[in-house]
């Protein structure tokens, strides 16, 4: 299907690139399917753009880029929701809240999104246990990260789920 | 909504296994304890709250080509 984005014009997208998110994103109750865009620019961020709302788009980024100590526990009845048999079947990703002043990005390390790549489920998490921040500063890690090696150019695309890399970083909690 | 008075030291049941102690009061506040499995999801309502604003403010974020790798990249 074609679908209208809000900064990277129109993008045709297959039905195995649209992401489920039963539950939605907290403040976002109308928002329910989506496709993940990589602006093909140097950095590791990709975009969650809704396809009910063309405005409803979020900055995602790999936690362990910015804070590799990070890790996720998940609950029985979380991993159930998202219908995860296996720890190693699931992508992390914080969302970044990236204002005007750049150096004051931050991300949320509390509710991070958990993507089942198989499935193409997605779920805001509410970690219980974690004393991670809603609004973490990271500027100065993920430059460090970026000097040390950034993504290569590449044209604006669509992300396959199936493409996404695994996240070892987090654990079921029994 | 159910209403039910308690005294410190009492408690309420929800199902089987989930039971909310009065554990102080003190002033206007109440501390509360809560004995439940491990699976169930405890949080101040306020998380919500903060979660859903911060969300929002994140939706925010404009992407400006080129921007950001500029600005992690420089000096």
């Amino acid at each position: 299907m074609l679908v209208k984005t809000k900064y990277f014009g129109m993008l045709e997208v297959e039905e195995k690139e649209v992401l489920k998110i039963p539950n939605g994103i907290l403040g976002f109750p109308e928002d329910r399917d989506f496709c993940l865009v990589d602006s093909g620019d140097e950095t590791f961020i990709i975009w969650l753009q809704s396809l009910n709302h063309v405005d409803m788009v979020l900055p995602l980024l790999e936690p362990k880029l910015f804070k590799p100590d990070y890790t996720v526990k998940l609950s029985p009845s979380e991993c159930a929701k998202l219908e995860l048999e296996s720890v190693h079947a699931a992508a992390v990703f914080a969302i970044l809240t990236i204002p005007e002043c750049i150096e004051s990005m931050s991300a949320n390390l509390k509710a991070p999104l958990l993507i089942h790549l198989k499935k193409r489920i997605g779920m805001q998490v509410i970690l219980q246990d974690s004393h991670g921040s809603i609004e973490y500063p990271m500027f100065k890690q993920l430059k460090l990260h970026t000097s040390l090696g950034s993504k290569e150019q590449a044209p604006l695309s669509v992300v396959s789920l199936e493409s996404l890399p695994v996240s070892l970083t987090f654990d079921v909690q029994l | 909504m159910l209403v039910l008075t308690r005294k410190l030291g009492e408690s309420i049941a929800i199902d089987d296994h989930i039971k909310i102690v009065v554990v102080q009061i003190k002033g206007k506040q109440v501390r509360l304890g809560v004995q439940a499995p491990q699976e169930t999801k405890i949080h101040r309502e306020e998380i919500y709250a903060a979660i859903q604003e911060q969300n929002k403010k994140a939706a925010q974020t404009v992407f400006v080509p080129g921007q950001l790798v500029r600005v992690l990249k420089g000096s």
